[in-house]
Parts: structure tokens; C-alpha cells; sequence
């Protein structure tokens, strides 16, 4: 703190020739000391950060992961439905090819959906850095105290205080501007898949109400 | 001590095997047995003596846990750690299978009928408790499924009058459910025991009921109304059940099973510490701090743990128990008048 | 002396408060960083999540639709019986709180949608192979 004291003490001010060397010894270690701070500061601040956010990104994407099973799912329990109505009416009887076909590839876009959001959670997109990566952007080059936090003109620590802004409305504008970050698996698929099974429960002579049923699943 | 218990006969019902529960038949005169034999057997008095009348054979893949009597005698229910529920139906002298209820994922442990006959409930280590309604046409369909208890469920017993359904389990509570708006509902947990509570009953009035428990005690809880000021355990429910009396100290090891006597009032207890044992009430005592004293015991009832004890619905005093090395024993508890 | 000291005093606060606010500006840049990551980390795993139960009562869903379809009409006991059923499982899902995953009551409402959902298939008769196959579905939790 002495050494701090000294430094600061002469910040801006004269110096006789022969302190230049101590007091830029001394500006060093006052750089990395304020680093230290800074360091310190940041760390805490994402732990922080974190865990106020968390929640409410889990709601978020919860709400997101559970809109992109629903019309699958749906048509999920109708085949199996329509399965198992076959198996009960006609014991004697295999299953239809057609309902079991069916009842596979629709399970299989189902877990083609789920796996997709699974892997995005397991490779997060390179915008989430770690501490350590981005406290490179961090710079602390003297320490001009002049300002004491009230509007100076151009000392570095204002610099970095407005290089820090920057940072943080990018990372902003990152994160809201990001589309939805999942792989959605394409509407056309599950079209497809309704279709078929339109198609499969007229076939079987099934009620017609059913039909719009699965019909509604239809570009939702 | 006064009174005493005396062994009337003793029966090597599921040799080779653990004999698991014994059942008396409403009118009193069949027992019924099971065990990990897989076999059902019914006992009928000879003479002085009970003998094997018949034996319910591949009825169920695994051990057959319990049985229950309908309340007309004439149905009986097998619940086997093969998931399923066996009904038989008696005819003469004989029983056939009737219908397999199936629905439970694994080992059903306990089956029961309710006093209309109308409805059986059973329960699982799949954690849930399934009644089943009968129609006239013998056939038997699930009304409600309940997940109540967060662990394997141990027993269920009907209330004697009312269709008040009471559930033990391996998460230590107790569950009462009720018929509610159509759809059956859990109206209450009973917490207390610090362990698995293996067993419960109902007095005759269906005013209280004892409990058994992993904890070495048995608890008896007395309903009262939510609003009488008497304690209530949950709210939202328009009756409530309150400990009044645990008895403490008894038992060396798990209480498996209690059996409240409906023409005497006297309690009865199985116990792992091998052991069985008869409480009376003392009927000075406040109803609201009911005190229980241990009046006979059988120390060596059995050379391995008791796992069930039973009274005869008809005949005072006399008690069946059965144990884990395939015997049933009959005793007969006397009193001193 | 007293001029001196004054002096000192007031750089040892202007240090202080230097040291405070390099702090406090780590800790502002830090929890910008935080909040972004904490709200990606919970948006994936929310997703995954969501996506499973979402599945799972709307596999229920397609179920009873279908079947409520296909006993429409029949007038016995036994249909009229699983049709009651079939429309007391559709309530539930209808009243499953999956827009609010924090709701205290969803593990409970879960529960009661999968106990109802076993009483309808045991109602239906539907074979045991079959309950094999949708045992992904029904075991779902989170």
C-alpha cells in the first residue's frame, strides 16, 4: 500500500530523475495490483451473474424445448393409439406394416428432435468464453487516478471503463439478437409423417374425427 | 400376567419356504396361508386339529405375499411379487382362478377388499396404490391409480365401514385416501414412524388405527375432525388422524405386523425379534391418551421372524401367526374373568 | 503537519475508492459475462428438459385423443367406463403447468397425469409388449 501511496503521490506530478526507474517499478506493480482488483471483481461478478440468470434461462428454454415436441409427441401417442387399437381388435392378426412403419419413423424424428437439443447442450457456440480467455480483453495500462471516476478526459482508465462498455452491450446484442440456438429438425419431415398418417387411419377405416385430430398437428 | 397365550397347534404350512401371511375367512372357519412357495393352502378344522384342505397351485409365478377374503367369503384374492393379483373363486370345496388383475410393474405386495366387496385395492414396490371396482359380472376394472407414497408400498387395509383406504410404505408414512369428486384422492399423510412401516389396522368402529413399523413401535391414531382443535396433520381435508399412543420399548426388532381383535378390543403384534405379543387397552384411560399394556408373550413364538398375526373374526382369542421358517402357529389368548 | 497529513488522508481515499472501482468494474463486466453464460446453460438445459416432458404429455395426449375417437358412440357400460377415464386423463394434460416449469406443483401434477394415464391402459387392456415399448415415455423425469 506504501509503495501504491508513492506512485500515486507523484502521479501527474514532477519527478526527480532519479525516482523514474523506482516509480515505474512502482506503476507496475500498481498495474498489476488494479488488475488483481479487477480480476477479483470479475470473477465474482460471473458467479453472480450466473446464478441470477439461470433460472431464467432454464424457464426460457424450457418453454422453447417443450414447443418443439409437442406436435410429435402427439402423433407419437395417435400411432400408438392406433397400434395398439389394431392388436385389441384383431388379436388373431399382426399389426398393419404400415402402423408399425409408421409408429418407428415417428419415434425415430422424435428422438432425432431430442438428440439435437441434446447435443447443443453439449457443445455450447464458442460466444460463452471462459474467465480466463476474456480477461485478455482486460487492460490495465496506468494508473492515471486522476479522474477518480468522475469524468476525465482521456485517461486510461476511462479508456478501458468505455472499451469495457463496448464489451458488455456486444455481448448484449449477442445474446438477444441469437436465433433460437437449437437445430430445429425440419417441419417438412413431420408434414410428411402426419400426412402418412392420415392417409394410414383412413386405410384402417377409423373414425373421421380423428382425422382432423391428426390433421391439426398439420404446420403446427 | 393374568393373562396368557397358549399354543394350540403348530403347523409346518410352507415347508422349505417362508410362510408370509394367514388369513382367516369371514366366517372363521378356513385359514388361508401363502408363501414363497408360490402356493396358496386353506386350512379347515378337523377335530381339535386344523389340516390342509386344499392348495392353490400355479396361480402365480413368485412368492405370494398376502391373501384376503372377500367380505362374502366366497372370493379370494392372492397378491404375488410376480406383479399380479390372482382372484379365486370358491366352488364346493375347491377354488378356481377366476381373473388376473394385472397393471403393477413389479412385486404387489399386499391385496384387500373393501367391507362392500365392491372394490379391492393392492399396492407395490412400484410406489403406487390401484383400486379395482367389480361388477356383477365379475369383472374386475381400475379406477384410480395413486402415487401418494415416494417409495415401495408395504400394505393397504380398508376402513371396517366406510371407503376410507389406508396405505404403509417404505418412505415411513402413512396415506389415507377418499372417493372424492368422482376420483379417489389422498386426504392424508400420516408422519411419525421414523422407519418402513410394514403394517396397519383398524379397530372394530373404525375410530382409530394401529400402525407397525421398521422402528420397533406401533402407533395408534385416533381421527378427528379438522376442526375440533385436536392437531391436524394436513389441512384441506375434512378429518384428520393424530397419534395418541405409541408403545415403545416392547419389541427387540422390526414390528411386521399388528392385528387388532374386532370382539376384544386386544392388540397383537409379529415381530422379527421372533416374538408375539397381545396389549390391551386400559379402559379408564381418556380416549384422547389411550394407554396400552403388554397382557402375554411369546418370546420363541416362532425360531424365526414373525411376519403375520391374525385373529379368528369369530372366535375370541384365537390367534394365527406365521413366521419366516414355513410354520403357522394357532394360539389361543386367554383371559382371567 | 496538518496539511500533510490532510493530504495523505485524501489520497488514501482516492486509492481506496480507485481500488473499489476496479473492483466494481470486474465485477460489472464479470456479471454481464455471468448472466449471459447462466442464461445459456439454463436455456439448453431448460430445452432438454422441456422437450422430454413435453413429449411425454403429449404422447399421453395423441393417446387418449385417439381412443376417445375410437369409443365415441359405444353405449355400454364398459366404454362409457373408459370414455370417463379417457376425459379425466385429458384434463389433467390440459391443466399440466408446462408454461411454468418452476411451479411447485408440476412433480405432483406429473404424478397424477402418469398414475391416470396406467389406470386408462389397464382400462383399455393394452398389452403388456406395448407398455415395453412406450416405457421411454412413461419413465420420463426430471
Amino acid at each position: 500500500m506504501m509503495s501504491w501511496l508513492k506512485s500515486a503521490s507523484f502521479g501527474g506530478e514532477d519527478v526527480f530523475d532519479e525516482n523514474a526507474d523506482e516509480l515505474h517499478l512502482q506503476s507496475k506493480e500498481w498495474t498489476s495490483n488494479m488488475k488483481k482488483r479487477i480480476k477479483d471483481g470479475y470473477v465474482d461478478g460471473v458467479s453472480a451473474g450466473e446464478e441470477a440468470s439461470l433460472q431464467v434461462g432454464f424457464n426460457q428454454g424450457f418453454r422453447e424445448g417443450a414447443a418443439q415436441t409437442v406436435a410429435v409427441g402427439r402423433l407419437k401417442g395417435i400411432v400408438s393409439a392406433v397400434w395398439c387399437w389394431c392388436q385389441i381388435q384383431h388379436p388373431e392378426k399382426p399389426v398393419p406394416a404400415g402402423v408399425i412403419d409408421l409408429l418407428q419413423l415417428v419415434t425415430q424424428h422424435e428422438e432425432g428432435i431430442i438428440d439435437g437439443i441434446r447435443k447443443a447442450l453439449e457443445n455450447p457456440p464458442p460466444s460463452v468464453s471462459d474467465v480466463s480467455e476474456s480477461m485478455e480483453d482486460l487492460e490495465v495500462k496506468q494508473p492515471g487516478l486522476g479522474c477518480g471516476g468522475t469524468g476525465c478526459e482521456d485517461t486510461d482508465c476511462c479508456r478501458s471503463e468505455q472499451k469495457m462498455d463496448l464489451e458488455s452491450s456486444h455481448h448484449q446484442h449477442n445474446l438477444s439478437s441469437e436465433p433460437s440456438g437449437f437445430p430445429s429438425r425440419s417441419h417438412e419431415g413431420l408434414d410428411l409423417l402426419v400426412r402418412r398418417c392420415m392417409d394410414l387411419v383412413s386405410e384402417l377405416g377409423l373414425p373421421q374425427e380423428l382425422i382432423h385430430h391428426i390433421e391439426e398437428l398439420r404446420n403446427s | 400376567m393374568k393373562e396368557a397365550l397358549a399354543e394350540v397347534q403348530r403347523i409346518s404350512a410352507h415347508p422349505d419356504s417362508r410362510c408370509w401371511f394367514v388369513s382367516w375367512s369371514p366366517n372363521g372357519a378356513l385359514l388361508a396361508s401363502c408363501g414363497g412357495d408360490k402356493a396358496i393352502r386353506i386350512w379347515g378344522r378337523e377335530g381339535d386339529l386344523w389340516v390342509c384342505k386344499t392348495v392353490l397351485q400355479d396361480g402365480h409365478q413368485r412368492t405370494v405375499r398376502k391373501v384376503a377374503w372377500s367380505p362374502c367369503g366366497n372370493y379370494l384374492a392372492s397378491a404375488s411379487f410376480d406383479a399380479t393379483t390372482c382372484i379365486w373363486k370358491k366352488k364346493n370345496d375347491d377354488f378356481e382362478s377366476l381373473t388376473v388383475l394385472e397393471g403393477h410393474e413389479n412385486e404387489v405386495k399386499c391385496v384387500a377388499w373393501a367391507p362392500s366387496g365392491n372394490l379391492l385395492a393392492t399396492c407395490s414396490r412400484d410406489k403406487s396404490v390401484w383400486v379395482w371396482e367389480v361388477d356383477e359380472d365379475e369383472e374386475y376394472e381400475c379406477v384410480t391409480v395413486l402415487n401418494s407414497h415416494t417409495q415401495d408400498v408395504k400394505h393397504v387395509a380398508w376402513h371396517p365401514t366406510k371407503e376410507l383406504l389406508a396405505s404403509a410404505s417404505y418412505d415411513n408414512n402413512i396415506c389415507i385416501y377418499k372417493e372424492d369428486d368422482d376420483d379417489w384422492e389422498c386426504q392424508a399423510t400420516l408422519q411419525g414412524h421414523t422407519s418402513t412401516v410394514w403394517s396397519l389396522c383398524f379397530d372394530a368402529a373404525g375410530e382409530r388405527m394401529a400402525s407397525c413399523s421398521d422402528d420397533r413401535t406401533v402407533k395408534i391414531w385416533k381421527e378427528y375432525p379438522s376442526d375440533s382443535g385436536q392437531g391436524v396433520f394436513l389441512v384441506d381435508s375434512d378429518l384428520s388422524w393424530k397419534c395418541v399412543c405409541t408403545l415403545s420399548g416392547y419389541h427387540g426388532r422390526t414390528v411386521y405386523d399388528v392385528a387388532w381383535c374386532q370382539l376384544t378390543g386386544a392388540l397383537a403384534t409379529a415381530s422379527g425379534d421372533d416374538a408375539v405379543r397381545v396389549f390391551k387397552e386400559d379402559v379408564t384411560a381418556s380416549p384422547d391418551e389411550p394407554v396400552f399394556s403388554l397382557v402375554a408373550q411369546v418370546t420363541r413364538a416362532h425360531n424365526q421372524d414373525v411376519n403375520c398375526v391374525s385373529w379368528n373374526p369369530k372366535e375370541a382369542g384365537l390367534l394365527a401367526s406365521c413366521s419366516d421358517n414355513g410354520e403357522i402357529a394357532i394360539w389361543r389368548f386367554k383371559e382371567e374373568d | 503537519m496538518a496539511d500533510g497529513r490532510q493530504e495523505a488522508d485524501e489520497l488514501f481515499d482516492r486509492i481506496l475508492l480507485a481500488d473499489e472501482r476496479f473492483r466494481g468494474e470486474g465485477y460489472q463486466e464479470g456479471f454481464e459475462r455471468g448472466t449471459a453464460r447462466g442464461l445459456q446453460n439454463g436455456r439448453r438445459h431448460g430445452a432438454s428438459h422441456g422437450a422430454k416432458l413435453s413429449s411425454e404429455i403429449s404422447f399421453y395426449h395423441g393417446f387418449a385423443v385417439t381412443w376417445r375417437s375410437l369409443l365415441e358412440g359405444n353405449a355400454d357400460d364398459r366404454s362409457r367406463k373408459r370414455l370417463k377415464a379417457l376425459e379425466a386423463l385429458l384434463n389433467l394434460i390440459q391443466r399440466s403447468p408446462l408454461e411454468d416449469p418452476q411451479s411447485v406443483k408440476l412433480q405432483e401434477d406429473m404424478e397424477k397425469l402418469r398414475a391416470k394415464f396406467r389406470q386408462v391402459c389397464s382400462m383399455l387392456n393394452v398389452s403388456t409388449d406395448f407398455k415395453e415399448y412406450i416405457k421411454t415415455a412413461e419413465g420420463t423425469s426430471f
